[in-house]
């Protein structure tokens, strides 16, 4: 089932945006090619938040974030992990291709913190994308990091990822791009949940 | 034979009332008469007190006997004294030829004379003549809070007792010599004794001592009188050592009261961090720590201490560090007692302005930010993740450790737990183990063999078995 094609004068026109497609959207590749097809601009976008959704460590976070983090680092812009649950293991790292030089951890210890943590780093001028663990964050915490990580300095904006547990599905969310994570036997599958500028409900598989 | 030189004398009157930091300073001084007093055996006189019917010199029990509700302080040497250090330090402003005058008072009921003297005839053409010295030197003591007196003299002695005298500026050894004959010998300062000696055998001005010959004030008054007036006067050499900064920074500051409210504490505390950034400046150092102690009744201590990645000469950095940190992690008590410390410097670099130069002020921009992470969150809890040459696994990583590796490292999950947990398998595990065995040479020795593994959804696990006692644990994830 097929609708008529539009006509080329149309297509060509900026301020039209056609549904089956996906919006130009400044972004930086995740790394996962199955992935970036189904995003906007095909990738993280810059200057804005993402949540990804996960129910408990391990099932295909770092699987996800570590290509864009290798990526950023090696082109001399900082990374970090803000509260992560368990320690980023360093040789990994450094085996995903992460310059263990702009890499940093940061461990709060309360919410606000974190939260304050994750504000102030995507502020930094040269940071290029913070992940940031977050049991909870209420609309008025995601407009502040949302709005850090617009106003980031050098250019482009900085990309925030907020790592929440499945029950921040409930919530409304300001964030761009919002992810969930199942883990399988094949593979981590990646649904898109939210995508501004793109369609959502859509899945892709990460390589096992 | 004369010289050459120009001495500026900043002289301290209140310095032992603004030394101390008592809150009514300023506020209404005729309402609670407020006085310091110097004490010799059982006498005690006002050395210092802004009342305007209380004189210094006064016996400490007549002016009692007048205003029974005066406040006496007993005067603190040692807080004067790091006050006139700290004065010195910001004189570096103006010239490095500094000389401190810290004079305690002669007999009973005299004053102490407590100033610094600095050397301005190198500095006058740096600052467009001694008009333009004397403004940078106003605004610099303007931000003091101490009460000042400004007197230019060709002579270090002239230029102390031109302060005392009020004189205005004396440029040249002819002026000083005629307008120091017209004043009383009280503003010399000479020891009580000689000076009574004049006195008492009809000299008034010091113009009546300066018709005698050297010989005879010397046979009068002892060899050094006529040297000492030479020296005042200009027709001989005065060398003096040179104050320097002491090379690690003390400062200590009691407070009249015990202060609960750490943003009250920031107040005094700033005067204290502007005079270690005059100390800075005056070394020509940059500092990376600063720790301060808050005591209360000089028992219960309450260390902080600021660091910085970048050295830095500005107090203000230290004072945010120390803001962002107690908005945290407020004191836990009240301080009557703050003292500043710092032994670590570096010698100050020069700021490098280039055109491009994007990356290194963006890594200042971290780097600040880092120090700013640090006071707030505790010093441990930013790190980078590192490496160590270990084959444990619990051991190859370290906060802060080598970034880099020379040999190949076997694949690694990149979520370490912080402990390896219990694990139970429940199908056999393919592919050969990666046997593990090292550490025998100290306390935690390991006989492993680690597999990969699958969870119950289907999630990597990094499982060992321990060959010593056959029992699994999970240590990783993969994913």
């Amino acid at each position: 089932m097929s609708s008529r094609p539009l006509p080329e004068s149309l297509l060509q026109r900026t301020d039209l945006w056609v549904g089956s497609r996906l919006a130009a959207v400044a972004a930086e590749s995740t790394g996962h090619a199955a992935l970036d097809r189904l995003l906007p601009g095909g990738g993280w976008p810059l200057g804005a938040l993402s949540e990804v959704l996960v129910p408990r460590p391990g099932v295909g976070e770092m699987q996800l974030i570590l290509p864009l983090l290798a990526r950023l680092s090696q082109a001399g812009r900082r990374v970090a992990f803000v509260a992560p649950p368990l320690i980023p293991y360093a040789p990994a790292l450094l085996a995903a291709g992460v310059d263990l030089d702009l890499c940093w951890v940061a461990e709060p210890a309360s919410a606000v913190d974190c939260v304050w943590a994750i504000e102030q780093m995507l502020r930094c001028p040269g940071i290029g994308a913070v992940a940031g663990w977050l049991a909870s964050a209420d609309e008025r915490v995601q407009r502040r990091l949302q709005l850090a990580a617009e106003d980031n300095g050098s250019g482009g904006g900085a990309i925030g990822l907020l790592i929440r547990p499945p029950q921040a599905r409930r919530q409304p969310s300001v964030a761009a791009l919002r992810l969930a994570i199942t883990a399988s036997a094949d593979g981590p599958i990646v649904e898109v949940l939210k995508a501004r500028g793109g369609r959502v409900g859509q899945t892709a598989r990460l390589a096992a | 034979m004369s010289t050459t030189g120009l001495w500026l004398c900043i002289e301290l009157p209140q310095l032992p009332l603004e030394a101390l930091a008592l809150p009514s300073n300023e506020a209404a001084p005729e309402a609670a008469p407020l006085v310091v007093y110097a004490q010799h055996g059982s006498r005690r006189w006002v050395i210092a007190g802004r009342h305007p019917r209380i004189g210094n010199g006064e016996a400490l029990g007549s002016v009692q006997a007048r205003f029974p509700d005066v406040r006496a302080v007993p005067r603190d040497i040692a807080a004067e004294t790091a006050a006139l250090q700290a004065v010195g330090c910001l004189a570096y402003g103006l010239s490095d030829r500094i000389v401190l005058s810290n004079e305690t008072p002669r007999g009973l009921f005299d004053r102490p004379f407590q100033a610094v003297n600095i050397d301005i005839a190198p500095s006058l053409k740096l600052f467009g003549g001694l008009a333009g010295l004397l403004d940078r030197a106003r605004s610099l003591l303007g931000t003091l809070p101490y009460t000042t007196r400004l007197a230019v003299a060709p002579t270090l002695e002239g230029a102390a007792v031109a302060v005392r005298a009020g004189l205005t500026p004396l440029a040249d050894a002819g002026a000083l010599r005629s307008r120091l004959a017209e004043l009383p010998l009280e503003f010399l300062r000479w020891p009580l004794a000689a000076q009574d000696l004049l006195l008492n055998s009809g000299h008034v001005h010091l113009g009546d001592v300066l018709r005698h010959d050297a010989a005879s004030l010397a046979a009068r008054l002892g060899r050094e009188f006529p040297a000492a007036l030479a020296r005042l006067l200009g027709s001989a050499p005065d060398p003096r050592p040179w104050f320097t900064p002491p090379p690690r920074y003390r400062r200590k500051l009691d407070l009249d009261v015990e202060i609960d409210d750490w943003q009250a504490l920031l107040f005094p505390l700033r005067r204290l961090f502007d005079e270690f950034e005059a100390y800075l400046r005056a070394r020509q150092v940059a500092a990376t720590q600063l720790a301060l102690t808050l005591s209360r009744r000089r028992t219960e201590n309450e260390a902080f201490v600021l660091r910085t990645t970048t050295p830095t000469q500005d107090a203000g950095v230290f004072l945010r560090l120390l803001r962002e940190r107690w908005n945290a992690r407020p004191p836990s008590a009240p301080a009557s007692e703050l003292r500043l410390r710092a032994d670590q410097f570096v010698a100050l670099q020069s700021p490098q302005t280039q055109l491009f130069d994007d990356g290194h002020s963006d890594g200042e921009a971290w780097n600040s930010l880092a120090d700013r992470i640090r006071a707030r969150l505790g010093d441990g809890a930013l790190w980078r993740p590192g490496l160590a040459a270990d084959h444990r696994p619990e051991f190859a990583w370290s906060r802060d450790g080598e970034r880099c590796s020379e040999r190949p490292l076997p694949p690694r999950p990149p979520w370490l737990l912080r402990r390896p947990q219990p694990w139970i398998p429940r199908v056999p595990l393919a592919a050969a183990p990666e046997r593990i065995s090292s550490g025998w040479w100290d306390e935690a020795p390991i006989a492993r063999d680690y597999y990969r593994a699958k969870g119950a959804d289907g999630e990597g696990l990094w499982v060992y078995q321990d060959r010593r006692d056959g029992r699994w644990y999970l240590q990783g994830l993969w994913q």
